[in-house]
């Protein structure tokens, strides 16, 4: 019988592999009708997904470096105003607050209610584990409410796996020493994951070249995730972490240091539904304290909390021709300072929001999405957002997309409401009649997969105009010089971006991607802290990287980046510097004498030994590091 | 008048006979192609050599026959069409139509039937306890129940883990690593590619786990080994569903080819502990 068989598959010739994946390559095409997730080729923004693959073969050693190398993001070392290690924006405005994007992690938002943006520095994530980085270039606060305006960063951490297993590192350099560990244990009806990282960074040279600059950090974050799963259609989560973070004040002596505080926790509760939808409803608590806010130099206490608490509904219709998210959410966010809002110390804003989602495939080239968002809160008012995409895919892997989107940006607590003396001349006062930044945003777009997905392409085109754009201006001259915010301005931004990332095999890959971009700001250096936005956006930026196994347990990875000059500055201190066009190349080189263990080299802004970036004038020095990793039960 | 009658039988015979040869004529089932691939031309050999003659064939896109009420589909854009209410619909090499879509609609499945699958497997490994099982499209979700019920009453712990989004394979295996000690990947379209399949044949390889696939062919590439219906097969249980269903059978809305073919990568399996002996494959790749 065997033999008959044998026969059988001879005299029909097995279907080669390549037959194999041809075949599911063109049923593939009517899978996309049927399904509920969004695929990023699909999606109405340009997105770029960065994985824990490559986080680790790059050896990124914070946030900022995993964003530094993406297309459309503009990444600044030095110190900000408020001490943070990096600025990061997307499609240009790049400055101390960057209040028009949304950073978001595991879903929950980290964005700063009191002075706008985020503190990437002490956000509690670590990048052991991080599972990947969706960056949206571009508005989406019809799907994630306001302040998603010049893009959304949606950080993902690793859900603790079903087995015991864990790491830990240590690394050290010529300018830092960190350790990391983590550890996780599970089984079929969840799991459990705790980490932890440690971190020290000696501070960079003085602007002078004397001495130090007093920008010291010592750092510490505990994480936590449980995991329950009752059912294979319910997931129970529980989220919670905090960061402890001392840092010295640039100008200051080094006992005169700031300390932050930051923790959060989070219950997540997700259940798929017989209709082919799912339901999710989280709450979250985060909490900030900072005594001795850099910003302001002398001691100024602030503590911000946020409470969260969101309901999602995603379902699929009409045989999966139509997915639809509706939700609602509710946030109480507030900020609590004696000394930057004098005689009303306590402030907040309460948002209430609902929004809905969907795309229809309308045939089988045209895909139409479309949302919209209504806002209500105590700063804002009632403030809508929406978008409206047509997606045409007149080939297999080639997608062609048109976008408007509309997204208001809420000014921050400080804007709004501050009274505080910065220094006996200059008294900054708030604005309460400040009125939301309304952004709308044109895009063209292309996504394309090639040479069975392994070639990836994206390029897009975009313009965005900003009403109402928050700047400050003098309301009163004379002594003390009264400082205030205002509507009155308007900015546009327009350009293109191009990337590629070809994926050779397993753990061997090239990327390559171009930026180019202009701004226009009515007010320009008027701007009573003379922020440039035309000037302070390079408008040349090419990235590549490249990441591939040597043998013998070897792997090396390498990136470099081109910057077009600029003019670095600072909305708050008033500064500004020109950079020069400049190079950076950073590489790394790994052994891996067995599954378990990992040594690396690497070193940092090799062609130069000083690179000036940010406004302040912080001389960021060259670096090299070396360390090793021991990963259990993997 | 008499000469009249004389004729009268020969012509309700002949009446009888032209009615009978036209319903067989309506009976005569149409085939409708996503593309003119090499896969769907396999199965549509297997359907014609299974219905006994050649069939009315037409492409995914183009007007359906009046007369015609029976069809079978094979590829996914031709089962994904729109059908007249009445019509007799057989579909084969259509993973992502469910066919939950079109109740007149009959699915033969790409996967071998649940308790056939499990039991290969087990022939192969008899050691396996817990297998994990990827898919991701919303049409695969009735196989991979299935098969967990088969697993269950075989002793087979059958994990379910939905990959969706597809690119989210590697996360996916990280977060369900060392819970499974063989692995399974369901023919989902969205799933099975070059990419997703070398993730999967380097994690089996790294971890020594059997790694299954599901389409002949996979073998060559790497998997342990593929427990798999031909196309042409598929094509011919096609034909016996149509056949069945015309003659007034109640067929399940998924049916599965009886015949199965194992094939094993010698060198995979011997790597992922299996064997050394294979007598119970059809074909022992060296």
């Amino acid at each position: 019988m065997k033999a008959i068989l044998l026969l059988a598959i001879l005299a029909s010739p097995a279907l080669a592999a390549d037959d194999a994946f041809e075949f599911f390559r063109e049923e593939a095409k009517v899978y996309t009708a049927s399904r509920r997730s969004e695929d990023a080729r699909r999606a109405p923004m340009a997105v770029d997904v960065i994985t824990s693959e490559e986080i680790r073969a790059y050896g990124y050693a914070n946030l900022a470096d995993i964003l530094r190398y993406r297309a459309g993001l503009d990444v600044l070392d030095g110190r900000s105003a408020d001490g943070n290690r990096a600025i990061v924006s997307a499609r240009g405005f790049s400055r101390d607050f960057v209040s028009e994007m949304l950073v978001l992690v595991d879903g929950r938002s980290v964005y700063s209610p009191f002075l706008g943006g985020v503190y990437w520095q002490s956000m509690p994530v670590q990048i052991q584990d991080i599972e990947r980085v969706e960056i949206v270039r571009g508005p989406n606060a019809a799907l994630y409410g306001s302040n998603a305006a010049l893009g959304v960063i949606n950080i993902i951490t690793r859900k603790p796996g079903a087995a015991a297993a864990g790491e830990v590192s240590a690394r050290g350099g010529n300018r830092r020493a960190a350790s990391a560990a983590a550890a996780e244990a599970g089984g079929r009806l969840g799991g459990l994951r705790v980490s932890h990282s440690f971190e020290q960074v000696l501070g960079n040279p003085a602007p002078n070249g004397v001495g130090d600059a007093n920008d010291f950090l010592h750092s510490n974050k505990l994480s936590v995730r449980g995991l329950l799963k009752p059912d294979a259609a319910t997931e129970l989560e529980f989220l919670g972490g905090g960061s402890r973070q001392t840092q010295g004040i640039p100008g200051f002596s080094p006992d005169q240091g700031a300390k932050r505080e930051e923790d959060f926790q989070m219950i997540r509760a997700a259940r798929g539904l017989e209709s082919a939808g799912s339901l999710e409803a989280v709450v979250s608590r985060s909490v900030f304290a900072v005594s001795a806010e850099p910003l302001f130099g002398r001691t100024v206490d602030v503590r911000t909390y946020q409470y969260d608490a969101e309901l999602l509904h995603r379902a699929s219709w009409a045989g999966g021709r139509l997915s639809s998210a509706f939700g609602a959410g509710w946030r109480l966010m507030g900020a609590y300072s004696d000394q930057t809002f004098a005689g009303h110390p306590a402030q907040q804003n309460e948002v209430l929001r609902g929004f809905t989602h969907h795309s229809l495939k309308l045939a089988e080239q045209l895909t139409l999405a479309a949302g919209v968002s209504l806002e209500r809160s105590q700063v804002g008012g009632l403030q809508p957002a929406w978008q409206g995409a047509a997606i045409y895919s007149p080939r297999e892997n080639h997608d062609f997309r048109l976008s408007y989107s509309r997204a208001p940006t809420m000014p921050p607590l400080f804007n709004k409401y501050a009274d505080y003396r910065l220094s006996p001349a200059i008294r900054l006062v708030g604005n309460p009649s400040l009125a939301p930044q309304q952004l709308s945003s044109w895009e063209a777009g292309w996504t394309s997969r090639a040479l069975d997905n392994a070639l990836k392409s994206q390029a897009a085109v975009f313009y965005m105009q900003i009403k109402d754009r928050n700047f400050n201006f003098v309301r009163t001259a004379g002594a003390p010089l009264i400082v205030s915010y205002d509507n009155r301005n308007r900015a546009s931004a327009w350009g293109a971006e191009l990337s590629e990332e070809y994926g050779f095999s397993a753990g061997r890959a090239i990327f390559a991607n171009y930026t180019y971009e202009q701004i226009r700001d009515d007010k320009g250096p008027t701007d009573v802290f003379r922020t440039d936005l035309r000037a302070g956006t390079p408008v040349h930026k090419v990235n590549a990287g490249v990441r591939s196994p040597l043998g013998r347990g070897f792997a090396a990875s390498a990136l470099i980046g081109y910057k077009d000059a600029y003019d670095a500055n600072s909305s708050t201190r008033g500064t500004r510097l020109a950079i020069p066009r400049s190079f950076r190349l950073d590489a790394r080189l790994s052994w891996t004498p067995r599954p378990d263990w990992e040594l690396f080299l690497a070193g940092m802004d090799l062609l130069q030994p000083y690179r000036v970036e940010a406004a302040d004038g912080t001389a960021v020095p060259r670096r090299f590091e070396g360390g090793v990793t021991k990963r259990f039960g993997l | 008048m008499a000469a009249l009658r004389r004729r009268l039988p020969v012509a309700a015979l002949a009446l009888v006979l032209a009615a009978g040869a036209a319903r067989a004529e309506k009976d005569a089932p149409a085939a409708v192609m996503s593309s003119e691939s090499e896969h769907y031309r396999r199965a549509l050999e297997g359907f014609t050599e299974a219905w006994g003659s050649t069939v009315a064939v037409i492409g995914a896109g183009a007007p359906l026959p009046s007369a015609a009420w029976a069809f079978t589909a094979i590829g996914g854009k031709a089962a994904a069409r729109r059908w007249p209410h009445d019509a007799i619909v057989v579909a084969c090499l259509s993973p992502s139509v469910s066919s939950d879509e079109n109740d007149a609609m009959t699915r033969v499945s790409l996967m071998p039937e649940p308790a056939v699958l499990v039991d290969r497997i087990r022939a192969l490994a008899p050691k396996l306890r817990v297998m994990s099982v990827f898919w991701s499209s919303e049409s695969s979700r009735d196989d991979v129940e299935a098969l967990r019920k088969a697993g269950d009453a075989r002793g087979l712990t059958i994990l379910s883990e939905r990959v969706d989004p597809p690119g989210l394979l590697p996360e996916r295996l990280r977060a369900s690593q060392n819970r499974a000690d063989a692995l399974w990947l369901m023919p989902d379209p969205a799933l099975v590619s070059a990419e997703n399949f070398a993730i999967l044949r380097e994690y089996a390889a790294a971890k020594k786990l059997p790694f299954f696939a599901p389409t002949e062919g996979l073998a060559e590439r790497g998997a342990t080994a593929t427990i798999a219906a031909t196309f042409r097969d598929m094509g011919g249980a096609a034909a016996r569903s149509l056949r069945a269903r015309l003659a007034g059978s109640i067929e399940p809305e998924t049916v599965y080819v009886s015949r199965v073919i194992v094939t094993v990568n010698g060198p995979a399996a011997v790597a992922a502990g299996l064997g050394p002996n294979f007598e119970m494959a059809d074909k022992v790749l060296p």
